[in-house]
C-alpha cells in the first residue's frame, strides 16, 4: 500500500508478497488479537489471493470471488513442547522437513488444532489440562469445604 | 438458537442474584430477626438465590452451547476465564443455599454462620459481574466494570488460573478442614 506514510511498503504490480492478517477485536493490544495463517497475494498474478484491477469508483464485487480465512487466537507454546513426542508434528520438525503450516495450513480444523493446543499450553504450562480444571475443582472445593467445616464447627459449638 | 438467547437470560441472571445480594446485605445488618422485614429479607434472598442459581445453569449451558461455535470457546482465554468464573458463580451461590438450607433461619443468628454466608455472596455477587463484563467483551461492546480491570492491572486476556501448587493446598486443607469438623461434630 502506498499512503506516502514512511513506513508504507507500496505494492508493484506483477509481483507477489507475504500477508498475514490481524483482528484487533474488544479494543485488544499487543498480542491478544486474531490472527491468520500466511496468506500470498498476487497483485494482477495468480496467488492465493490474486488482486485485479478495475475501473471506476468501485469494483464489482458481486464478479470477485471471496476468499475465506479462519482467524485464530495464537496461545503460546515452546519449542521444547513442539518437539516433544506430546506434539503429533514433532518428527517432521525435528527433522526439519516440515514447517508449521504445512499441517495448520490447508484448512479451518488443521487451523483450530494449532489454536486450541497453544492455547491450551499457554493456560495450563506442561500440564495439559490440568490448571483450568485444577483451577476450578479448587475453587469449588473451597467454596463447599468450607461451607461443611462452618456448619459442622457451629453445631458443636451450639 | 443464538447468542441473544444466552444475553437475554444473562441478563435475568444478573439481574436475579442481585436482588438476591441486596436481600442478603439487608437481612446481614438488620438486628430484630422476627421482623417483617427481616423475615421478609431472609426469604427473598433464599428464593433468589436458588432460582438465580437453576437459571445461571440455563444460562452456562446456552453460553457454551448455543452461542459461539465450540471451538472458538476452547481457543479463546477471554472465554476460558469465562468458565471458570462460571463455575464459581454456581459454587458460590450453591454453597450459599447449601447452608442457609441446612442450618434454616439460624444462619443468622451465628455470627461465624453470618460471616461465612456474607463471604459466599460476595464471591457470588463479583463473579456475576465479572462475567456480565466478560460476556460484555467477548460480544466485542464495551464494559462498565473496565476501570476496575484497569485499575488493579487485571488482564481479561491472561488465563485467571491458580498456579498448580496453590490449587492443591486450597483442595487439600479445604477438604482436610471438612474432615476435621465432622469428626469433631460427631464426638
Amino acid at each position: 500500500m502506498d499512503t506516502q506514510a514512511a513506513d508504507d511498503q507500496a505494492f508493484v504490480e506483477g509481483r507477489v508478497y507475504n500477508v498475514g492478517f490481524a483482528t484487533h477485536v474488544n479494543a485488544t493490544g499487543a498480542r491478544w488479537h486474531y490472527i491468520s495463517q500466511t496468506k500470498k497475494v498476487g497483485i494482477g498474478v495468480a496467488a492465493d489471493i490474486t488482486a485485479v484491477r478495475f475501473n471506476g469508483s468501485s469494483p464489482n464485487w458481486d464478479s470477485i470471488p471471496w476468499t475465506t480465512l479462519p482467524m485464530y487466537y495464537p496461545g503460546q507454546t515452546n519449542w521444547q513442547w513442539l518437539t516433544s513426542d506430546a506434539h503429533p508434528g514433532a518428527p517432521e520438525i525435528r527433522t526439519d522437513k516440515r514447517s508449521c503450516e504445512s499441517c495448520h495450513g490447508g484448512d479451518a480444523e488443521s487451523i483450530l488444532k494449532l489454536a486450541q493446543a497453544s492455547t491450551a499450553q499457554e493456560l495450563n504450562g506442561e500440564s495439559g489440562g490440568l490448571n483450568l480444571w485444577l483451577t476450578i475443582l479448587a475453587g469449588l472445593v473451597f467454596m463447599g469445604g468450607g461451607t461443611v467445616a462452618v456448619v459442622n464447627f457451629s453445631k458443636k459449638g451450639a | 438458537m443464538d447468542g441473544l438467547f444466552h444475553t437475554v437470560l444473562s441478563g435475568a441472571n444478573v439481574g436475579i442474584l442481585s436482588l438476591a445480594a441486596a436481600a442478603f446485605a439487608l437481612r446481614f445488618f438488620l438486628k430484630d430477626g422476627q421482623s417483617a422485614l427481616a423475615r421478609g429479607a431472609d426469604s427473598v434472598a433464599y428464593a433468589s438465590a436458588a432460582f438465580g442459581v437453576v437459571l445461571a445453569v440455563f444460562t452456562g449451558l446456552t453460553g457454551y452451547f448455543g452461542t459461539w461455535h465450540i471451538a472458538a470457546v476452547s481457543s479463546s482465554v477471554l472465554l476460558l476465564n469465562k468458565i471458570i468464573l462460571s463455575f464459581m458463580l454456581l459454587g458460590a451461590w450453591g454453597a450459599f443455599i447449601f447452608l442457609r438450607w441446612k442450618t434454616g433461619p439460624e444462619m443468622w443468628e451465628n455470627m461465624t454462620l453470618k460471616i461465612w454466608a456474607g463471604v459466599l455472596v460476595v464471591l457470588g455477587f463479583i463473579s456475576s459481574g465479572l462475567l456480565g463484563s466478560l460476556g460484555g467483551s467477548a460480544s466485542l461492546k464495551g464494559t462498565a466494570i473496565q476501570g476496575i480491570f484497569a485499575a488493579f492491572n487485571i488482564n481479561r486476556y491472561n488465563p485467571w488460573t491458580f498456579a498448580t501448587w496453590f490449587s492443591i493446598v486450597l483442595i487439600v486443607l479445604a477438604l482436610g478442614l471438612a474432615v476435621y469438623s465432622s469428626q469433631q461434630k460427631t464426638k
